[in-house]
Parts: C-alpha cells; sequence; structure tokens
C-alpha cells in the first residue's frame, strides 16, 4: 500500500516542481499542498503536515519557525530553501529547531525528496513514540490501581497526588479523614520530613494494637531530572510476616538457651579430665580432649552471635548504656588475647592516648567490638601481629585494629559486614568463625551512633576502623533525659527527675582514699536501686553525683520517693566510718510543672538541690 | 575449710562444679531446687552460695530476696549463675544485693577466681 505523505509547502511554487524531479520511493507517495505565509499556521492547525518546505527569504523566518513547532507541538519538521551565502541565518534557524536549511543553488529534485522522506519518517516514530507513551501511563495507573499494597505519593508540599485504593484503606487504618490532602497523620509526616531532608529511604512499622495489625510503610524520593518533586510511600500489611519473624525469634532464643547448659556441663567435665584431677591422663588424651574444649567454645561463641543476630532482627537487641572509659575496655580486651598471640608468635599491641576517653555506652557490648574485631585479626593473621590504635578527635573517638594478616580480596569487601559471610575457605587458617561475628559487630557500632568500615590490601593486611561518639557526663545525662522524656511526653505522662551530688568529693577522696569514696558510690547505688522498685526507673552515675530517671511519675510521688531516699540515707550514715565526713544534696524537677526541656530540668532540679544532713557543716 | 553452697537444677553441672570446688579444697554443699537451697543455706551457714536463676520452685530470685532479708543469712555471699542473657533478672538480684553474676558457659578460671575473691572479702569484713 502506498504511503501518502502530506507536506506543505510555502510560498515558493517553484520548490514543488524541482521536487517533482525526484527518483521516487517504492511505496511512498509525496501530496504537496500550497499555502500562503499568512495561510500557513491556519492550515496547519486544520490538518497534520508532517513536512513543511519554506524559502528562507519569508519576512521572518525565525518567528514562522518558531510558530510551525509550537502549533504542531514539535510534530513538524520544518525544511528552509535559502541562499547559501547567509549562514548566519542558516545558523540561527538551525538552533532554533528548522529540521535542515538546503542552499538553493545545490537543490536537486534527489536531495530535497531524500530530506522530507527522512524528516517525515523520524517524525512518524517521534510521534509513535508519544502514542506508546500515553499507553504506558494508562498501564501504569492500571498497574498502581490494582496493587494490594497501598500506593501514596504527596507532592514537595506534602499535598496527595496519588492515592490507590488500597492506599485509601491503610490510612483510613491509620486514623485519616478520607479525602483530606494534606494527611496530618504523623507517621506519615515523620517520614516526609525524612525524605525532605535528604534521605533516599525512610521506613517505618506501625501495630496497630487495637485492630491487631502490623503496617510498614516504606517512603522513597520521587525526582524529576534530579529534583525532588515529592514523596512516594508503599503500604504493607505484614502482620503475617511479624508473626512467622516472632515465632522464627522465640525459636532461636529458646533453643539456644537450653544449648548453653548442657555445654556448660560438658566443658567443665573436660576441664576437670584435662585438670588431671580424677587421675593422670597421658599425651595423645590430653591432644583429644583439647579438641573438645576447643570445639565447645566455638559451639558456646556460635550460640551467642545467632542470639545476637536473632536479637538484632528483632529490634530486641538493647543497650544499656552508661558513661565509659573506651580506653580501659581495649586494655582488658587486649589483655585476654595476649596469650592467645604469643602463642602464635604475634604481636598485639595498643596504642592510646593518655588520658580516659568517655562514651555513653554499654561496656559489655564494646567489649564485645573490641573483642570480634581482635580475635579476627589474630585468626587471620599468619605472621607479623595486630595493633590496636585509639585515637582522641574533638568530635570522635577511631579505634583502628590493623594486622599484617591475608588481607580482604576486592569482592569479599563488599560482603564484609552481612551475615553468613566468611571467607577463609580459600585460606589454611583451621579456625573457621559463625560469619555472624562482623554482622553483630557493625550492630553494635551503630547502636551506639558510631560507624565502622574496613580497608585492606589482599596478601598484606587489613584494617578495621570503627568510631564512637565521646560524651562527657552532663551530654549522656542529657541525652538519657531527652529519650526518657521524650516517650513521656509522647504519651502524655509526667516524668521526674531526682538529682544527688556529693559536693566536696574531692575532700572525701583526699580523707579516705580514692578506694572508699568509689566503695561509697557503688553502696549508694545500691541504696537507690532498692528504693526504686519499678523496672522503669532509672539510676545514672557520674563522678560526684547520681541522677534518678522516674518515667511516667507526677512530681508529687517523685517526692514520695524523694522522701524514702533521704530516709534511707540517713540510715546508711549511721553506718558511715565518717559521718561528719558525708555531705549529700538532693534536688528534684518534674515534668510538666519546671518545663518540658531536658535542659530546663536539670537546671532546676540542680538550682534546688539541698543538703540533707543540715547538721554537717 | 570454706564451705560452698551449690544450687541449681541441673544435677550434673552441680556435680562438675562440685569436683571441681573440691579439688580445689572447698567444702561443697548441694541443692537441686530454690527451696532446698533456702532450706541448706540455713542448715549449713555456708560461706558462698552459687545460684542459678531460672530454677523450680524458687527461683534464684526469689532465692536472693529471701536469703537477703533474713539477718542469719544476709551476709552469705552469692554468685549468680545465669544461663539465658536475662540481664533484667540477674540485675534485679544484684540489687538485692548478690554479689556477682557470672554467665554460662563460663571459663573455670573465672569461676574460681571469683569463688577465691569472694570468700577472700567476706574473711576481711567479718
Amino acid at each position: 500500500m502506498e504511503e501518502k505523505v502530506n507536506i506543505l509547502i510555502v510560498e515558493d511554487t517553484s520548490i514543488h516542481s524541482i521536487l517533482r524531479d525526484n527518483p521516487g520511493r517504492k511505496g511512498v507517495e509525496l501530496e504537496a499542498r500550497f499555502s500562503s505565509y499568512e495561510e500557513c499556521l491556519n492550515n496547519l492547525c486544520r490538518e497534520r503536515f508532517p513536512v513543511v518546505l519554506s524559502p528562507g527569504s519569508i519576512p521572518q523566518p525565525l518567528n514562522f519557525l518558531q510558530d510551525v513547532l509550537r502549533v504542531s507541538k514539535d510534530q513538524t519538521a520544518v525544511i528552509f530553501i535559502v541562499d547559501g551565502g547567509n549562514t548566519e541565518l542558516i545558523q540561527q534557524l538551525l538552533r532554533n529547531g528548522a529540521w535542515a536549511c538546503i542552499p538553493r543553488e545545490r537543490l536537486t529534485g534527489e536531495s530535497l525528496f531524500r530530506e522530507v522522506i527522512n524528516a517525515y519518517q523520524v517524525i512518524k516514530m517521534r510521534m509513535e513514540g508519544f502514542s506508546l507513551k500515553q499507553s504506558y501511563i494508562r498501564q501504569m495507573e492500571a498497574m498502581v490501581e490494582s496493587m494490594l499494597e497501598g500506593v501514596l505519593m504527596v507532592d514537595k508540599y506534602s499535598n496527595v497526588v496519588v492515592i490507590n485504593p488500597a492506599g485509601k484503606r491503610f490510612l483510613e487504618l491509620l486514623g485519616a479523614t478520607p479525602g483530606a490532602s494534606p494527611l496530618k497523620i504523623k507517621e506519615i509526616d515523620e517520614l516526609f520530613d525524612f525524605i525532605i531532608k535528604g534521605e533516599e529511604c525512610g521506613v517505618k512499622e506501625i501495630e496497630l494494637e487495637d485492630k491487631n495489625i502490623f503496617l510498614r510503610l516504606e517512603a522513597t524520593p520521587v525526582k524529576e531530572q534530579g529534583e525532588l518533586i515529592g514523596v512516594v510511600i508503599l503500604m504493607r500489611d505484614v502482620t503475617t510476616e511479624k508473626k512467622v519473624d516472632k515465632m522464627k525469634n522465640d525459636f532461636i532464643s529458646v533453643v539456644s538457651h537450653e544449648l548453653r547448659t548442657p555445654l556448660t556441663t560438658m566443658k567443665e567435665f573436660i576441664s576437670i579430665l584435662l585438670d588431671e584431677i580424677p587421675g593422670k591422663i597421658n599425651a595423645e588424651q590430653r591432644e583429644y580432649l583439647q579438641i573438645v574444649k576447643s570445639n565447645i567454645d566455638r559451639l558456646a561463641r556460635i550460640i551467642n552471635e545467632i542470639l545476637d543476630i536473632a536479637k538484632i532482627e528483632s529490634g530486641k537487641m538493647r543497650i544499656e548504656r552508661e558513661l565509659v572509659d573506651v580506653v580501659e575496655i581495649a586494655r582488658e580486651v587486649v589483655k585476654t588475647f595476649q596469650p592467645m598471640a604469643e602463642e602464635r608468635g604475634l604481636y598485639l599491641e595498643l596504642s592510646h592516648p593518655s588520658g580516659p576517653v568517655t562514651t555513653y555506652g554499654d561496656k559489655d557490648r564494646l567489649a564485645q567490638v573490641f573483642t570480634n574485631l581482635i580475635h579476627n585479626a589474630i585468626k587471620f593473621t599468619p605472621q607479623g601481629g595486630v595493633k590496636v590504635v585509639l585515637k582522641d578527635t574533638d568530635e570522635e573517638l577511631i579505634v583502628e585494629v590493623i594486622d599484617t594478616g591475608i588481607g580482604i580480596s576486592r569482592e569479599n569487601m563488599a560482603k564484609l559486614f552481612m551475615k553468613f559471610q566468611q571467607f577463609n575457605s580459600d585460606s589454611h587458617l583451621k579456625e573457621p568463625g559463625t560469619g555472624l561475628g562482623l554482622a553483630v559487630t557493625k550492630h553494635l557500632v551503630e547502636l551506639h551512633k558510631g560507624k565502622i568500615w574496613a580497608e585492606s590490601e589482599y596478601g598484606k593486611g587489613s584494617r578495621f576502623i570503627f568510631t564512637l561518639p565521646k560524651y562527657t557526663y552532663h551530654q549522656a545525662l542529657l541525652e538519657l533525659c531527652a529519650e526518657n522524656l521524650h516517650n513521656c511526653i509522647m504519651v502524655n505522662k509526667s516524668f521526674s527527675l531526682l538529682y544527688i551530688e556529693i559536693p566536696d568529693i574531692q575532700f572525701l577522696e583526699k580523707h579516705l582514699g580514692k578506694d572508699k569514696v568509689e566503695q561509697l558510690k557503688k553502696k549508694l547505688d545500691i541504696i537507690f536501686r532498692k528504693v526504686l522498685r519499678r523496672n522503669e526507673d532509672l539510676v545514672f552515675k557520674g563522678k560526684e553525683s547520681f541522677a534518678i530517671l522516674l518515667n511516667m511519675t507526677p512530681k508529687e510521688n517523685a517526692l514520695v520517693v524523694k522522701g524514702r531516699i533521704v530516709q534511707a540515707l540517713h540510715d546508711f550514715r549511721k553506718e558511715f566510718e565518717r559521718p561528719d565526713m558525708l555531705k549529700i544534696r538532693i534536688g528534684i524537677a518534674g515534668y510538666p510543672e519546671d518545663g518540658s526541656r531536658e535542659e530546663e530540668l536539670l537546671d532546676k532540679a540542680r538550682a534546688n538541690a539541698e543538703n540533707i544532713f543540715p547538721e554537717v557543716g | 575449710m570454706s564451705k560452698i553452697l551449690i544450687v541449681d537444677d541441673e544435677p550434673e553441672l552441680v556435680k562438675a562444679i562440685e569436683v571441681r570446688l573440691r579439688a580445689s579444697g572447698y567444702h561443697v554443699e548441694v541443692a537441686y531446687d530454690g527451696e532446698e537451697g533456702v532450706k541448706k543455706a540455713r542448715e549449713f551457714n555456708p560461706d558462698l552460695i552459687i545460684l542459678d536463676i531460672v530454677m523450680p520452685r524458687l527461683n534464684g530470685y526469689e532465692v536472693c530476696k529471701i536469703l537477703k532479708s533474713n539477718a542469719d543469712t544476709r551476709n552469705i555471699p552469692i554468685l549468680i549463675l545465669t544461663a539465658s542473657q536475662q540481664r533484667e533478672m540477674e540485675k534485679k538480684c544484684l540489687a538485692l544485693g548478690a554479689n556477682i553474676a557470672l554467665m554460662k558457659p563460663f571459663e573455670t578460671e573465672e569461676l574460681l577466681l571469683l569463688v577465691n575473691q569472694l570468700l577472700e572479702n567476706q574473711g576481711g569484713e567479718n
């Protein structure tokens, strides 16, 4: 079938006579129409012409070109026949979207025909692309409408732009008024803020306790040519997944707990045999028993790591934070590994700043981080040794564990901190790990608001680096107060704070000795914990003060607690070796009476602290 | 010779600790649940109690509570053994006055060291 190509020739009929002298092409037939310059746009509005031919000598060729392109929505190719000398015009026209400018001197029927056909084919493809795009949009719409997941897109002003039926259902579950925009749902607002601030992904899980439903919301930015135009939020009902997950984690923790006791028994009896308590053993027997013992240790480690991973995955991994000296932790862990390093002929060194470096963290968990990294380093280092370096910068503490071991290949580097990854299969090392240690380590560092990464040169050694934020007692206390206060405010409950200080602690240290003062503080700690009966009450120990955080406690109840503490301290004082030297001051503050910011409460409690033994000094 | 009471519901583990402590020269008594533990603590007046947490008939925490609230047994040091990572329970026991907690599986050396330390401290205070 012949394909008819409509072309519009403006003003100059001579163009048509030239064009008629063409070799033709099978299946294509040109149908030319003529128009005056003035009538051209009207013609274009009435009818579609994929190609327009015009002389360059019309009054305002550039305006004409722009008008044609606008009217035809870029679906027309404009070819100019120009005087060859006029290069300025040619460049201007081409720059503004002319399909081609052919110099009149070189104009032949053949060249013009070829140009027209080329233009026509490109325009045709462009138009098909456009209709393709439209049907694609329709398909996308249908897909979004029929999804089981709720899809919600809001623009950057938080107005609802797209929402599918499932999305409407989920929003109603979350308590939104149907049709409202902006939505005013706390969780969605938080996700929105998160993404607007530049995050690439935000996730929230919401438990609707009354309906026994778990929802998972995932937010990602919507960008157009690199610019943020909104946020898309995907909503899913994850109730079943949650149940299965909980069963899995419960199972793991029960099994692991049950495994521990028999392991302990086995380990004890093996070491009894090794210590020759029931009788002498020979060298071969000793070797075999050693193997059993080291395998029991391995099993115990695996169980601990599996338990940790299960906790992390169920979100139950909690760190119990206090003010800790990281130098001290590093020193202790390095000491425990010294024999292992010596046995293998490796050096194990620690370098650290001279004073203590404090962070607000979980002592046992931080020790676990050091243990995992140092143990790994020793395991993968056949010769040379391991160096642990602590650096104290202004903002943070940097720890590096550097070994001269086998290193990590580039492809393994990417998977390093993922669970169940082990890279020693190609090495001669006889001590495989669980592949969980580094995954646990990473989570622990991140729970402490630190970062961890590794650098390595394959065959030459590795360097594991992690950072921890530095804290003073005051910063840690403020953060702890902020967390607890925030939780209370969220559920509309009160919060109280007791501030207990031992003034002149240096005086006490001088007269009684540092050990005695440490003991005194320990005893006070025990007294406070005894007076406090609830799990949610917290005691935070500082150098010369304690803070007691009473969650969900109105100030009048806190005053009762204060009274009990004062009573207990009076009793304690009678037994204290130098009652005359013991000074203790207690202050109190509560939300909402004394303010709603942690600084206000702390300042207030400090300011009204009064001596509870007025007869002293 | 110092007297040590082991309270744990796992007879074989109790046996293992007993053998070990005997070999180190201690006099050892054993109990297999919380109730028996309290009873033996009163009868034998040990110098140290090694106490499991998860047990039938009075768990370790309840045993701690009873012993610490009674003047006769209040001053006996207690070493808590815990099979679970139940830090809450452990902390409660420590708050009641238990001296230290040790997690299973433990190192023999660590157990012996702690036992030794607790007994020494006890001697010093009395």
